[in-house]
């Protein structure tokens, strides 16, 4: 009887092992939080039987379908369509960590230092009543000028560049790392980081960009094993941009390596769990909720939402 | 009668199939089903800012038909007449109608803004349908009638209005009918891409950012319901060919 006992637990430690052991497929968008977790991409590379299957993937499409179709088993993705998802569509993840806080600018070859030195200017911005618009249109209206300034809407980042290039005197909001980019091709740009103006005129706390989704159906011992090689890579990238820039290079990455250090370093990478996320992402998508609350969902997550994971 | 009846069931079996996906994809959110999309539909009609959007896009179909006609119409008529000039402007209608119509969008949108894209899109798509559908016209024009054209003693411009054009008139219908269909569906493209304001394109992007699918189906329905209505509508006033 004992026999057999010992024969059953073997049974099911090798099962639960072979549970870990299976390969977790990852979505993440490209951009900052491509970048965060490369390092986990690149230990991958080139491995017959890997433990994370990455997939970069460019725009939400693929995000939404992979929260429906529960094809990956991780999924970075913007807190807000992660929330609606769970709220609206029963999407069976939860929020385990923010790694990215926010990539938003505005620049101009003018002067521009403070809020100031927007009154009475026009300002080309991109995605309208989408997050980056609200993000700016929030601090704006938080501010007080004597001729608040206008907004101009194009069709994307790419467009609002152009348009600094055009127009020397322009203002634009930028994302990185099409800000560093060009950045690199003008002799003097100014910027203001609205992450800064977000935390001084709007709330208190920083506003969470893009998380991490994990499946319910994940052990935790897998989840903390992913988030443990998160946070190391967030590590390496934020400190050692030099190594990031090979990975970049073996992963072809559509960056060039020079803009890295300015890439990261206003991208705002930082680690925070679900719980240490929190009262940032209520109010978060209070401020959302004032002025689209569609974007993520009307409704506040509740606490299952929140995955119990302290670092 | 017959046949209406046919399409009829044709329709019904698209929306059985639609139901059916629906229940077995079970998540109303990602696939609602057909009376929710119809529900939302009638909510779509029901609002006022929804016939301000589609006059606006009916404006830019209509801007962007009327130069693309008029110009495709006159040079497609040249070029029926004339082997030269045809042979001199078929590199750019050819160019036009094999280049893809997201490359065309992508480079006009850099070149041009997003307010004029969608315009130029719609005649960059609709003019070579115009210029093949004039000059098959003219081309097709009954050997006899030609014969006797170039004795009759009219001046150009009198052989144009009198002659030419009535006798492609039936070409140049056809041509205008895929036309409006085609530019309709490659305008609402061009407005998604470029975030036209107060478009259906922008309609179909803000469901599509808000992750309101059901507006999505709602919109995607009432642009095939319009495409049908025009389609149609046209298709009465044109003479088989």
């Amino acid at each position: 009887m004992k026999k057999l006992l010992v024969l059953l637990v073997c049974m099911i430690g090798t099962l639960s092992a072979c549970d870990d052991e299976k390969t977790l497929n990852v979505m993440v968008p490209n951009g900052a939080p491509a970048l965060s977790q490369i390092k986990v991409e690149h230990a991958m590379h080139g491995v017959e039987n890997p433990r994370y299957d990455v997939e970069v993937v460019y725009g939400p499409e693929p995000l939404v379908s992979a929260f429906g179709s529960e094809s990956h088993e991780i999924i970075i993705a913007p807190l807000n369509l992660g929330a609606k998802l769970y709220t609206k569509a029963d999407a069976p993840y939860q929020f385990a960590a923010t790694i990215t806080w926010g990539n938003l600018y505005l620049a101009s070859n003018d002067a521009l230092k403070t809020l100031r030195d927007l009154e009475g200017k026009t300002i080309t911005a991109f995605g309208k009543n989408t997050t980056p618009d609200i993000v700016l249109s929030a601090i704006l209206d938080a501010y007080v000028f004597e001729e608040a300034p206008e907004i101009e809407y194009v069709d994307g980042v790419d467009t609002a560049i152009a348009h600094l290039s055009e127009n020397s005197a322009s203002v634009a909001l930028v994302a990185e790392p099409a800000l560093s980019a060009f950045e690199m091709k003008t002799e003097s740009m100014n910027t203001i980081d609205l992450q800064a103006k977000w935390e001084t005129h709007v709330s208190d706390k920083p506003y969470p960009q893009a998380g991490v989704f994990v499946h319910s159906t994940l052990s935790e011992a897998t989840i903390e094993t992913y988030i443990e090689a998160l946070k190391e890579s967030m590590e390496m990238v934020t400190e050692d941009t030099a190594s990031m820039a090979e990975m970049m290079e073996t992963l072809d990455y559509p960056f060039p390596p020079a803009l890295m250090p300015s890439v990261i370093q206003r991208s705002h990478i930082e680690f925070k769990s679900a719980s240490q996320s929190r009262d940032s992402v209520i109010a978060y998508f209070e401020v959302i909720g004032s002025f689209n609350p569609a974007l993520y969902g009307a409704t506040m997550p509740d606490d299952a939402f929140y995955y119990d994971y302290e670092s | 009668m017959k046949k209406t009846l046919l399409s009829l069931l044709g329709v019904l079996t698209l929306a059985l199939i639609w139901q059916i996906a629906a229940m077995y994809t079970g998540n109303e959110f990602f696939l609602p089903r057909p009376l929710s999309v119809v529900k939302a539909l009638a909510g779509i009609l029901g609002e006022g800012d929804t016939y301000r959007v589609l006059l606006a896009s009916f404006a830019r179909l209509f801007v962007s038909l009327l130069v693309a006609c008029m110009l495709g119409v006159a040079t497609g008529l040249a070029g029926g007449m004339n082997t030269y000039i045809d042979a001199f402007l078929r590199p750019f209608v050819s160019g036009l109608r094999t280049v893809p119509v997201i490359s065309l969008v992508v480079i006009v949108l850099i070149l041009f803004g997003n307010i004029l894209t969608v315009y130029i899109i719609g005649f960059l798509v609709v003019f070579p349908l115009m210029y093949e559908a004039s000059k098959e016209g003219v081309k097709n024009i009954d050997k006899g009638i030609k014969d006797a054209i170039c004795i009759e003693p009219l001046n150009l411009p009198l052989l144009i209005s009198k002659q030419i054009i009535p006798l492609s008139l039936p070409y140049i219908k056809t041509g205008l009918l895929q036309s409006v269909g085609l530019g309709f569906k490659v305008l609402v493209m061009s407005e998604f891409i470029a975030q036209s304001d107060v478009s259906i394109g922008r309609m179909l992007y803000e469901g599509r950012i808000t992750l309101d699918y059901e507006s999505v189906f709602a919109w995607t329905l009432l642009i095939i319901l319009i495409v049908f209505v025009i389609e149609n509508g046209l298709g009465r006033f044109n003479p088989s060919v």
